[in-house]
């Protein structure tokens, strides 16, 4: 319980400090920096950097209160030595080192991401590919089954609007291409426009045979 | 701020300039030393390839001492030491004073047994005088050296204690002047270097180190300073007045319980019984118990324990040995509370920092290394002021040479005692070790230009070193550790590491500097 109290002890006064830092006027002056320092401010700083060792003691925690105490002195050096110089190359190093770590976790995540994703294709479960396979199946068969039905229909309507002529070839779905194509040029074979369709070539041999 | 007459001013820079210059090669040997035999324990474990937990002692201990107790002669029941060792077993020591016939001189002499803490099995057995016993293990030789070096810088009794009392006065006396002479203290809190040559950001990093760590270099200097001379000058001076000369006669009275008229043989009270009650009482497990008069209806039984969560003091208890009665808190100093006990009992955890675990000691390394450089730069300020006669300029060569050495010097010792442990006779060339490792860079130092950078390539190749050689010496794994629990092992290796790989990159990315010595332009 000591180490949590002391450490978020010496959290709060080194906020304070940086906050006196940032306002203590001979520093200000001795680097030329500008702005004012407010009074408000100044005093929760204080507030800040030395409530917490009371509080410390409050609660009885004395070994506490006299790590807190070194701590503070040990830090209040460490951030009282850094100039403004060194100020702004370590919050640009920071802010260097913050994107660049952004960058690399989110390569990291994009890789991992990948490797889990083929991964997950190579060692699936049979029974998953299976699963996959037959799904795949059924799709395919309920559309060789709607084209079928579609076929059946057309030459339904061209048997009813020309009767005893057949075609020689019979449209297939989606097949708007051919009704586009400038007059006197042959529509192109099947095979030519993407892939044929297995039932409907099926259906159109069984209809010549 | 503290208004002082120009004259007094001037005297004030003179007396804290001399007590800083004087002895502080020296100085800055005992803070270094000390920042780091703060954690003379954990580089103990790390050394000899981790610790077992000995925060407490174990249980059922009444049968195992009441066993051996009968196989040592009844003399030696006057006093019983019980105490864990970093290697698990429990060490039960046996002691009382006799006199040697042909020196004349009182020893402390000792039948000691080690035995395994579940079955009480002895694993080995070791009689004579109780110090040279206490200090045989080789496995203990680096951490030993480290506190010796710390507390007599290797000088012999007691010149070695009265020297590092010298420098604790010394440490006081330029801290309080630094308070007097400085006048604005608190207004330049937060002045860093403000880069106005290298002689004024010297004096700038010297006063805001020195003005941020004064209150714990004047409490750290007077305690050390203290210890120092209670050993060395008050315990004989005191026994020399009131005692004859008598040291032994001066401590039984000031820390012995008084033992009034005759005893008769009585059976010892349970000590599990003891413990148990010790433990509700101090809210701390028993790290240690002394039975004093054992077998006998005068009895008594103290156990020590580590400072409560929260508590910044240890507490000794007392219990009467034949009806286990609680007595009460015994005080560090004389049979009743006082105050100067309270603040003997007070200065101990304050000036070594090990009353809350790795949390106290590591601001206590922090507040070490603060103290180190303040030393540092105030040298460095006082030559470099002075740096146009020939003296002062030589003065700051051994300046610039010391601050590097003295690591060397330590990371040396350790590589002494990583080669010849296994020889197992690392107790005399672990101090041979450092002294070597010293003159080496003393050597480096005083034949290069660019001495600092290449003292700290030394340093940070030692440091890069170090855990591969405990390792090829046999020390204990990185896997070992972790299934172990071993964090001393794993966390020093990584720290020599870390500090390996700082230094070595210091080299390359910081530009060479001019010599700091070189003769150049006054500031």
């Amino acid at each position: 319980m000591t180490g949590v109290l002391v450490f978020a002890a010496l959290a709060t006064t080194t906020a304070g400090l940086l906050v006196l830092r940032a306002g203590d006027a001979k520093r200000r002056r001795a680097f030329g920096l500008g702005g004012q320092d407010r009074a408000t401010g100044r005093w929760l700083a204080r507030t800040a950097v030395w409530g917490p060792g009371i509080a410390l003691v409050a609660v009885g925690d004395v070994a506490g209160a006299v790590i807190w105490m070194g701590g503070a002195t040990v830090i209040g050096w460490g951030v009282a030595a850094l100039t403004p110089e060194m100020v702004v190359a370590l919050q640009a190093r920071t802010a260097e080192a913050r994107v660049r770590a952004c960058t690399g976790w989110r390569q990291a995540a994009d890789h991992v991401a990948t490797v889990a994703r083929r991964l997950r294709v190579a060692v699936g479960s049979q029974d998953a590919a299976a699963e996959r396979y037959e799904a795949r199946l059924a799709r395919l068969e309920r559309r060789v089954a709607e084209l079928e039905a579609m076929l059946r229909e057309r030459d339904r309507q061209i048997r009813d609007q020309t009767p005893g002529a057949v075609s020689s070839r019979v449209p297939l779905a989606g097949d708007t291409a051919i009704c586009e194509r400038p007059s006197g040029q042959a529509p192109a074979p099947v095979a030519e426009r993407g892939r044929p369709i297995p039932g409907a070539a099926a259906s159109v041999s069984d209809r010549a045979s | 701020m503290i208004e002082m007459s120009q004259e007094r001013t001037k005297r004030m820079v003179a007396v804290h300039g001399w007590s800083g210059t004087v002895l502080g090669l020296l100085l800055y040997a005992v803070v270094f030393t000390g920042a780091v035999a703060v954690f003379a324990s954990e580089i103990g474990a790390w050394s000899r390839g981790g610790a077992v937990d000995t925060s407490g002692l174990p249980d059922r201990l009444h049968r195992h001492l009441a066993h051996y107790a009968g196989k040592v002669d009844p003399a030696y029941h006057e006093r019983i030491n019980v105490s864990t060792r970093v290697d698990g077993t429990v060490r039960l020591s046996f002691q009382h004073r006799r006199r040697d016939p042909t020196t004349g001189a009182t020893d402390e002499h000792a039948e000691v047994f080690f035995i395994r803490p579940d079955d009480g099995a002895m694993v080995r057995r070791q009689s004579g005088v109780l110090r040279d016993i206490v200090g045989d293990d080789p496995r203990d030789a680096l951490e030993r050296f480290l506190v010796d070096l710390h507390v007599r810088l290797y000088v012999p009794e007691p010149w070695g204690l009265l020297l590092t009392g010298v420098l604790g006065l010394a440490m006081m006396a330029a801290a309080v002047s630094g308070m007097l002479m400085h006048r604005h203290l608190l207004r330049d809190l937060f002045t860093a270097p403000r880069g106005h040559g290298r002689l004024a950001d010297t004096r700038d990093r010297h006063v805001l180190a020195a003005a941020w760590g004064l209150p714990f270099s004047i409490l750290l200097a007077f305690t050390g300073a203290f210890f120092s001379f209670a050993i060395s000058l008050g315990v004989p001076l005191v026994a020399l007045v009131a005692f004859g000369g008598d040291q032994d006669r001066l401590i039984a009275t000031v820390l012995a319980p008084p033992t009034l008229g005759e005893s008769r043989p009585a059976s010892l009270a349970s000590l599990d019984y003891v413990m148990a009650d010790a433990r509700i009482r101090a809210g701390a497990p028993v790290t240690g118990m002394l039975i004093e008069r054992f077998g006998t209806d005068r009895a008594m039984v103290t156990t020590r324990h580590a400072a409560a969560n929260g508590a910044l003091l240890p507490t000794t208890l007392s219990f009467d040995g034949e009806t286990r009665r609680f007595l009460g808190e015994k005080p560090t100093l004389g049979t009743v509370p006082s105050a100067g006990s309270a603040a003997v009992s007070l200065m101990l955890p304050l000036h070594f920092g090990n009353f809350a675990g790795v949390a106290s000691k590591t601001a206590w390394f922090a507040l070490g290394l603060a103290m180190s450089f303040v030393i540092a730069t105030g040298m460095l300020l006082w030559v470099r002021r002075r740096q146009q006669r020939p003296l002062w300029r030589r003065f700051g060569i051994a300046v610039e040479v010391t601050i590097w050495s003295l690591p060397i010097g330590l990371l040396g010792s350790a590589v002494a005692f990583f080669l010849t442990l296994p020889s197992g006779d690392p107790i005399r060339w672990t101090p041979a070790g450092f002294v070597a490792a010293l003159l080496i860079a003393v050597w480096i130092g005083a034949r290069c230009r660019d001495r600092v950078r290449r003292l700290r390539s030394v340093a940070g190749v030692l440091c890069l070193g170090l855990p591969l050689l405990r390792h090829l010496t046999g020390g204990t794994s990185w896997s070992e550790a972790l299934i172990d629990g071993q964090s001393a092992v794993l966390t020093i290796d990584l720290l020599l590491l870390c500090a390996g790989g700082v230094l070595l990159a210091a080299r390359t990315a910081w530009p060479a500097r001019r010599p700091a010595m070189a003769m150049g332009p006054a500031e």
